[in-house]
């Protein structure tokens, strides 16, 4: 009886086993069929909310047109900025195409052989020189410009500043007189709304101060190392911008999104920002009531160029250099440029497809010289540092400048080319 | 000891050995090695090193010397780190296993203190960001109740302060740890030892010093080497919270090794910098585990 027991357990685990073998070996077999081909492209951007939302709209009528499919997914600046070319680097491209704004991480890149040349993906007549040279090396171009963010000037809500008789000034002089009358006003904590994140919000109106103070010349010399940025008329432009500063028109930097709320509010009365704050909340609802003003006498104004770049390692080469043909030609650039926020690098797109407040930021944008944001230019280790280095100006406008030029100095390292 | 006898564990021990020889010794190896390579991986003897040191980020005592806030760079920042926050940590640890041995609830209350290590960094760093955020803060809320509202700001953004409120925020975090180590340490002293104190009519001082203190050493030796490496490791709560900045306020070392190899790719200081904090945590290591195994 006790040996018919035992007889049966050992049959028991012998079955038991078998199954497992079974089941490991069918298993092993699924997985080692030849998986179906997937036409579907991975875009990697900084996109998040309402412009990821807008952005899709473009990918859709991808879609539409070719069948293929496009999945999007929204990264951080810093993410992008450190993982991909890490998986770059070790041969895998995670995503087909990847849409970034810094012309110097792009050439980087490219340099290493990671990034493919994609000239033959776009018509060249019809982009501007000054966003493709930025991005070519040779006779190669590895990067498709996609649209443009023009900061313009300084946002405002029009019944707030006719409720205060407020004007938008015209000279440098009434741009500090506007300050101090923002300050005055009750309830209003600062009259300049100061953004944070990874840095680039006071980065951006560090640059307008140089562009208005010190011409455009002067951000092209930073840019190129022919001023250093110890230089005396650099530092004047600091000096200017720290006595504004200690007078305490500035905000403490704070998230860049909700400090647009924070304008809207009246708890500050302007905001330097690019364009594309006409399309996040609570500005999109309120466009007739939004206003923009540029730097007093200004002679030019930066414009960040979002550009798509296809990995030397993607596997969808074909389908990739479609979508990066699509983003690059008229048809998409029009679908973004028609949900407000952006301006097209493409000529094909007419002037109809702007909405009100958008037109008039491209109107002001053809009155002055357009010259690459400083940091995305010059890019890493400085861009960092001109970060970090304005975070802390920004709350301790008394430190020593001269000390924070010579870091600035010491991370500049020439324009890739 | 018989042949059987020797290979018997030498088979046991061949998997770990191999895992460990290809991702813990050899990537060791091989980040000393890049850290003595040039940007084309030729030699370049300690120019990683002199580099490294030759940054404002990592070695600036100009300012620690003059009295004035940082940045002091990311080496002194870490020992800042390890000055304040170590001593903290050890005695609000043992000062809570102690308080709440014997008190109702206190399992509850050790698991609510306990959560601080429960959650991920990452998160810590975002609550910390809330906790010192002027408009929403607890901590500038209280000042506002307790009549220093004078002082409310977002402790976070400015350079004089963000190195301290990191610290004491990660206390919190940390505390957790110690306390557990500790309770687990107090709750293996015999019952004996404080009875018979008490029958000589030793005081509690005198229990707590004479007893207590010493029967907690191998705890107490545990939370140091535990602390200590996360203290010399610390990287996601900086990052979370400023980057290492203002200014480079709150830099160090783990962050920077970082910074210089994805952001920067320069992957021959960022192996310098690797190669430094795995001598100085090897070192504590190794000295701790010296005295634990001593004890």
């Amino acid at each position: 009886m006790k040996k018919s027991k035992a007889l049966s357990r050992t049959v028991w685990l012998a079955i038991i086993a078998i199954i497992i073998i079974l089941v490991a070996a069918l298993s092993a077999w699924y997985l080692m069929q030849p998986k179906e081909e997937e036409k579907e492209l991975t875009v990697f951007s900084l996109w998040s909310d309402q412009e990821e939302a807008n952005f899709k709209e473009a990918l859709a009528r991808f879609t539409e047109n070719t069948g293929i499919e496009v999945k999007h997914v929204a990264y951080s600046t810093n993410e992008l900025l450190v993982t991909v070319p890490t998986q770059l680097e070790a041969g895998e491209a995670i995503a087909d195409v990847i849409i970034a704004p810094w012309p110097s991480w792009i050439l980087d890149l490219a340099a290493d052989g990671l990034l493919a040349d994609v000239s033959d993906y776009m018509d060249t007549t019809k982009l501007p020189e000054t966003y493709l040279d930025v991005v070519s090396s040779g006779d190669a171009i590895y990067a498709a410009p996609f649209k443009v963010s023009g900061k313009p000037g300084f946002w405002y809500r029009e019944s707030f500043f006719a409720d205060n008789g407020l004007t938008p000034p015209t000279t440098y002089e009434e741009f500090k007189t506007l300050l101090a009358d923002l300050s005055e006003i009750e309830g209003v904590e600062a009259a300049v709304a100061s953004g944070d994140g990874t840095g680039w919000p006071l980065s951006d109106t560090t640059e307008a101060f140089i562009i208005g103070l010190g011409g455009y010349q002067l951000q092209e010399n930073l840019i190129s190392g022919a001023t250093a940025f110890t230089s005396s008329e650099t530092k004047a432009v600091f000096e200017e911008l720290g006595d504004l500063l200690q007078a305490g028109y500035f905000s403490v930097p704070d998230d860049w999104q909700t400090q647009l709320q924070r304008v809207y509010d009246g708890t500050y009365g302007i905001y330097f920002q690019g364009g594309f704050v006409t399309t996040i909340s609570p500005f999109s609802e309120n466009l007739d009531d939004i206003g923009f003003f540029p730097f007093p006498e200004t002679d030019g104004a930066t414009g960040s160029v979002d550009y798509a770049v296809m990995p030397a390692a993607t596997k969808n080469m074909d389908e990739a250099q479609q979508l990066i043909e699509f983003l690059a030609g008229a048809e998409a650039q029009e679908i973004m440029v028609n949900q407000g926020g952006f301006l097209a690098a493409n000529s094909d797109v007419p002037e109809s497809a702007y909405n009100a407040a958008d037109l008039k930021v491209v109107q002001f944008m053809q009155t002055v010289m357009i010259v690459s944001d400083l940091d995305d230019a010059i890019g890493n280790p400085f861009q960092q540092t001109f970060w970090d280095q304005l975070k802390a100006f920004w709350v301790d406008p008394t430190m020593d400048l001269d000390t924070m030029l010579q870091t600035l100095q010491d991370d500049w390292t020439p324009p890739s080319s | 000891m018989n042949l059987r006898q020797t290979k018997i564990p030498l088979f046991f021990l061949a998997p770990t050995i191999l895992l460990l020889t290809l991702f813990v010794i050899f990537p060791v190896v091989n980040t000393i090695y890049i850290s003595f390579l040039g940007e084309e991986d030729e030699f370049v003897g300690l120019d990683n090193y002199a580099e490294v040191f030759s940054r404002r980020n990592f070695w600036a005592p100009q300012n620690l010397v003059e009295g004035k806030p940082p940045p002091y760079g990311a080496l002194i920042h870490n020992g800042i780190w390890i000055v304040l926050h170590l001593p903290l940590s050890l005695f609000f640890g043992l000062a809570l296993a102690i308080l709440l041995r014997d008190v109702k609830g206190g399992a509850v209350i050790k698991s609510a203190v306990f959560l601080g290590m429960v959650i991920p960094m990452i998160v810590g760093g975002i609550l910390l960001r809330f906790v010192y955020d002027d408009r929403a803060g607890i901590l500038n809320g209280f000042l506002r109740i307790v009549g220093l509202g004078d002082l409310t700001r977002t402790w976070t953004a400015y350079p004089q302060t963000i190195l301290l409120a990191l610290i004491l925020g990660t206390v919190w975090i940390w505390t957790g740890f110690s306390m557990i180590v500790y309770s687990a340490g107090l709750e293996g002293i015999p019952k004996e030892l404080f009875e018979a104190a008490k029958i000589d009519g030793a005081s509690r001082w005198q229990t707590f010093r004479r007893i207590t203190v010493p029967m907690l050493k191998p705890a107490t030796i545990i939370v140091i080497t535990m602390t200590l490496l996360w203290e010399l490791k610390i990287f996601d709560i900086v990052w979370v919270i400023q980057q290492g900045g203002p200014g480079g306020a709150s830099m160090v070392m783990a962050l920077m090794m970082f910074l210089e190899a994805f952001l920067n790719r320069s992957f021959g200081t960022a192996s310098a910098i690797a190669t430094m904090l795995t001598v100085l945590t090897f070192g504590f290591a190794a000295y701790m585990v010296y005295r634990m195994v001593k004890e």
